[in-house]
């Protein structure tokens, strides 16, 4: 276990790993970089990581801004999986939650000029596999990239891309 | 890798480089911030030279997308030059490549401002 600047808290075993963050915006940063980690171990390759990391700071700013509503008494637990296809990351938070249904379509025309509403469509692209889950402790969102670079070390899991 | 970014004028209009990773936090306030010091200052031609990002999230995005309505709003114009290629997946991902200008070399972009 662990705790640093960024409010951090962990618990390992060997392939998995869980962290409760403060709902601070440092930890947008912070999970990005524990993410990255994991799937470099893992054997993604940097191209990879970058796409995992990028779905990992929308996650988790979503649960510090809109789930957590930046209430640093709730927490963002994050988890980060090694399974058969890749590594599966999952972002927990003790907020209402949402409809992702309900969020506006950031391609329509009338909403390119909009600065937010971007995040889901951004998670949804960069992962192969999302789920968006709800209940009455928080919202939690899971999300799969499938390990297709075999060449780097760590989880070497053979798995058909979609 | 946190953003920076310096400004130079030429021809009256402002070229901006910035370098590093636009995102949440302090690299897009920061951003907002210099969008509204230029408008403020009277500059209304502006250029951004992204040629040494290539990492940016949605909080970065929304950054460019107010510096351009911003712009916009005072009769002037934001323009994109020297995308990465990963910034240039996101843009057409997003469909902000059908708003914003896009050039891949400085001059062209410049002869491009009325």
């Amino acid at each position: 276990m662990s705790r640093g600047r960024s409010d951090t808290e962990g618990s390992t075993s060997s392939n998995r790993r869980e962290y409760s963050l403060a709902s601070i915006l440092h930890n947008v940063d912070a999970a990005e970089r524990l993410v990255r980690m994991f799937c470099e171990r893992a054997g993604y390759t940097t191209q990879q990581c970058e796409e995992i990391g990028l779905a990992v700071r929308e996650t988790v700013a979503n649960a510090v801004l809109h789930g957590n509503e930046s209430d640093p008494s709730k927490r963002v637990i994050l988890t980060t999986e090694v399974k058969e296809c890749g590594v599966e990351v999952s972002v927990r938070d003790q907020g209402r939650g949402f409809d992702p249904n309900s969020v506006p379509d950031p391609l329509d025309p009338q909403n390119l000029l909009k600065e937010s509403g971007r995040g889901m469509l951004m998670i949804r692209t960069l992962m192969d596999e999302v789920s968006i889950e709800c209940t009455k402790q928080g919202m939690e969102i899971r999300m799969i990239k499938y390990l297709t670079n075999l060449s780097g070390g760590g989880a070497k899991h053979e798995h058909e891309i979609k | 890798m946190s953003m920076k970014s310096s400004s130079r004028q030429v021809n009256g209009i402002t070229i901006i480089d910035i370098s590093g990773r636009i995102v949440l936090g302090e690299p897009t306030s920061a951003l907002r911030d210099l969008f509204h010091n230029l408008i403020q200052s009277g500059q209304k031609k502006a250029l951004l030279n992204l040629s040494d990002v290539n990492y940016i999230d949605s909080s970065g995005l929304g950054a460019l997308v107010s510096g351009y309505t911003s712009f916009a709003g005072q009769q002037g114009e934001l323009k994109l030059i020297n995308l990465s290629s990963r910034v240039h997946d996101l843009l057409r991902l997003t469909k902000l490549l059908t708003v914003f200008e896009v050039f891949n070399d400085e001059t062209t972009a410049l002869q491009s401002f009325k």
